[in-house]
């Protein structure tokens, strides 16, 4: 898988980028606007990571070269400047998702996970980890081809920990990813939402793949 | 008290006085010169008798008419003074008596060596009602005088002031944030002129001011998004290292911790100024009750943790207003409303075509409703959760849909009430 990771704040490229890498993504990099242009007429990517503001233009003429050449690349903006108009802009120009700066690696990590499931159409909604197995259209999961009930917020937890396997996720970026910014403090209800997950996953006949880490985090991982 | 009340008492006061000072005055120069012009003729009389009996040696016969009377009386040795009297004579009908004024003159004069004072009389009665005539001649023009300085005043004083009442009546409507700027009338008076660039003068610095911290706010906040998204993005990649002590994850989460309230607090002012730079335009038809028990389903989860107790009486409402902002604001209050909440208190939520109300128990005290609004607001109980912008937000809401908010406290319980009749 190829991304492009469009950012001019050489430390966030970093950042993301070695992030990145240990989910098995190719990372490229350009930091203004005409590497980026040029890059992208060159190669394909599955996933370009596009910042608005670059030095050299604009991240949004960038979205609309890539549409009027018939790119099928998924585009994710990631903007410091979280303003309406150019989200409705981005999403109107074509571009796949939006997520405001600042963000947690992690979200942005299962945003383009999303994205890449979406633009790859060979069976693509399936999501699989071992013995767990979740359909991203029907939004359900089977264990062991035995159907799993959960709860939104624990299918959207299981599908969070999976984008972002093998990967210390803080519960910072846990409650942003279920609540958003509506409910801040709230880090005892993921307690009590991954310990029903882990209940349901044994009874399942599965294994609890959820590590606690230091009170710090989960992490999902078979190792 | 007015200006033109303050100002009608002391011209009033005045102008009573010195017309009344110069209707004496004008009075006893009348008389005194009407007077003087009775005793001339009373001295002609004297010049008169005294050339009668030069000439005939002998007393004019006396006289006694209406207006001048002259009368002889044997005075013996006494040598009367000239002098000019005025007297009461009282004359006698037969019906009543009546009482006259007259310009007496007494001189002495002698006739084949015997001594007569003279006495000639002459009717001061015109002379009085003359007096009189211009008396109430000039009272008549006083009383009118004043009525019409009353008038004059009462309406070409209003006239005058009316630039002035045109420039106080846009100042109250003026607001720092709308973005039209005051519109003041040309005024031909000079006073009124100057007054009104002044104030266009000082409005406008005002609204630079303003808008330039307003900007400022908005670069600010904008400026740390980066650095705020590189920090953030610097631990997610650190608690990758499994080489990491609990210790040092403990200090991370601290790091997390405190990094979410910055963000959160960023958003929050870079949300503030959105909504004052009006950037959330789009109108569109919203179910106000839809939208309220959407909200109440999603805070479902905390609202059970604590075992709080809602109730909620909700009518149908559709309103025409920002979607986004309207979420905002009921959000923000029923956040408020669960965490600032006692384990096992209540909330109310009423939702009708006139109002919606939150109000709910609280560990906290009543609230300074003056400052309830204001930016970083808490009240000192509050433990440090809240980012002290909420309200704020949601008063900049109400603001420019139009709404009226108010905070109000009675039987231990906070009460937000907004009145979704628009004011403008």
């Amino acid at each position: 898988m190829k991304i492009l990771i469009v950012e001019d704040e050489k430390a966030l490229a970093e950042s993301i980028d070695d992030y990145l890498k240990g989910e098995d993504y190719l990372c490229e990099t350009a930091g203004d606007y005409n590497t980026a242009l040029e890059k992208t007429e060159l190669y394909n990517y599955d996933c370009i990571l596009l910042d608005i503001g670059l030095p050299g233009g604009s991240g949004l003429k960038i979205l609309k070269e890539l549409k009027a050449n018939n790119k099928t690349d998924g585009v994710l903006i990631i903007s410091a400047k979280n303003s309406l108009d150019d989200r409705v802009e981005g999403l109107v120009l074509g571009a796949d998702d939006y997520l405001p700066k600042p963000f947690h690696l992690s979200e942005l990590s299962a945003r383009i996970a999303a994205i890449i499931r979406r633009k790859n159409f060979s069976g693509s909604n399936l999501v699989k980890f071992n013995e767990i197995e979740i359909d991203t259209v029907a939004k359900t999961a089977v264990i062991e081809k035995k159907p799993f009930m959960l709860t939104r917020k624990e299918y959207e937890l299981l599908l969070y920990f999976i984008s972002n396997k093998g990967r210390v996720i803080s519960k910072n970026a846990i409650a942003e990813h279920l609540w958003g910014d509506d409910m801040e403090g709230n880090n005892d209800f993921i307690y009590t939402h991954i310990k029903n997950l882990r209940k349901k996953m044994i009874e399942s006949g599965g294994i609890d793949y959820i590590k606690s880490v230091y009170g710090m985090g989960y992490k999902f991982t078979d190792q | 008290m007015k200006l033109l009340a303050k100002y009608n008492r002391i011209n009033i006061f005045v102008t009573i006085s010195i017309l009344l000072i110069s209707s004496i005055c004008f009075y006893v120069m009348i008389r005194h010169v009407l007077v003087s012009q009775l005793d001339e003729d009373l001295k002609v009389e004297e010049q008169e008798v005294i050339d009668f009996v030069n000439a005939n040696n002998k007393l004019p016969d006396p006289s006694n008419y209406e207006d001048q009377q002259i009368e002889f009386i044997k005075a013996g040795n006494i040598t009367a003074e000239k002098k000019f009297t005025s007297v009461v004579l009282v004359k006698e009908d037969h019906k009543h008596k009546e009482e006259e004024l007259y310009r007496q003159y007494g001189f002495s004069i002698a006739v084949n060596g015997e001594r007569y004072t003279v006495l000639i009389r002459k009717s001061q009665e015109q002379t009085e009602d003359l007096i009189k005539i211009i008396a109430w001649i000039t009272s008549g023009i006083v009383v009118l005088l004043l009525f019409i300085l009353f008038f004059i005043n009462r309406f070409l004083l209003s006239r005058l002031w009316q630039p002035f009442n045109n420039t106080l009546v846009q100042l109250k409507q003026f607001n720092l944030s709308a973005k039209n700027n005051v519109q003041l009338q040309p005024t031909s008076t000079t006073e009124f002129a100057e007054l009104n660039k002044t104030v266009q003068v000082m409005t406008e610095r005002a609204k630079q001011d303003y808008e330039s911290l307003k900007n400022f706010t908005d670069n600010a906040s904008h400026e740390m998004q980066t650095p705020l998204a590189i920090i953030n993005s610097k631990l997610d990649v650190l608690i990758q290292d499994e080489s990491l002590s609990e210790f040092q994850m403990r200090q991370l989460q601290g790091v997390y911790d405190a990094l979410d309230r910055l963000s959160n607090l960023n958003q929050s002012l870079l949300l503030l100024t959105k909504i004052e730079n009006s950037q959330f335009n789009e109108q569109e038809n919203i179910s106000l009750d839809g939208l309220v028990r959407e909200k109440l389903i999603q805070f479902e989860e905390l609202s059970a943790a604590r075992k709080l107790v809602i109730t909620a009486n909700i009518q149908p409402v559709n309103i025409s207003g920002n979607k986004k902002l309207n979420d905002i604001l009921i959000g923000n209050l029923l956040n408020n409303a669960i965490r600032y909440n006692v384990a096992g208190g209540s909330i109310t939520v009423k939702l009708d075509a006139d109002e919606l109300i939150i109000s709910n128990s609280s560990f906290l005290p009543a609230l300074d409703a003056e400052q309830v609004f204001q930016r970083f607001y808490r009240h000192a109980d509050t433990k440090q959760d809240g980012n002290g912008l909420g309200l704020s937000i949601v008063k900049q809401i109400c603001t420019m849909a139009g709404y009226n908010i108010s905070y109000s406290y009675f039987n231990n319980l906070h009460e937000f009430k907004i009145a979704l009749t628009k004011l403008l």
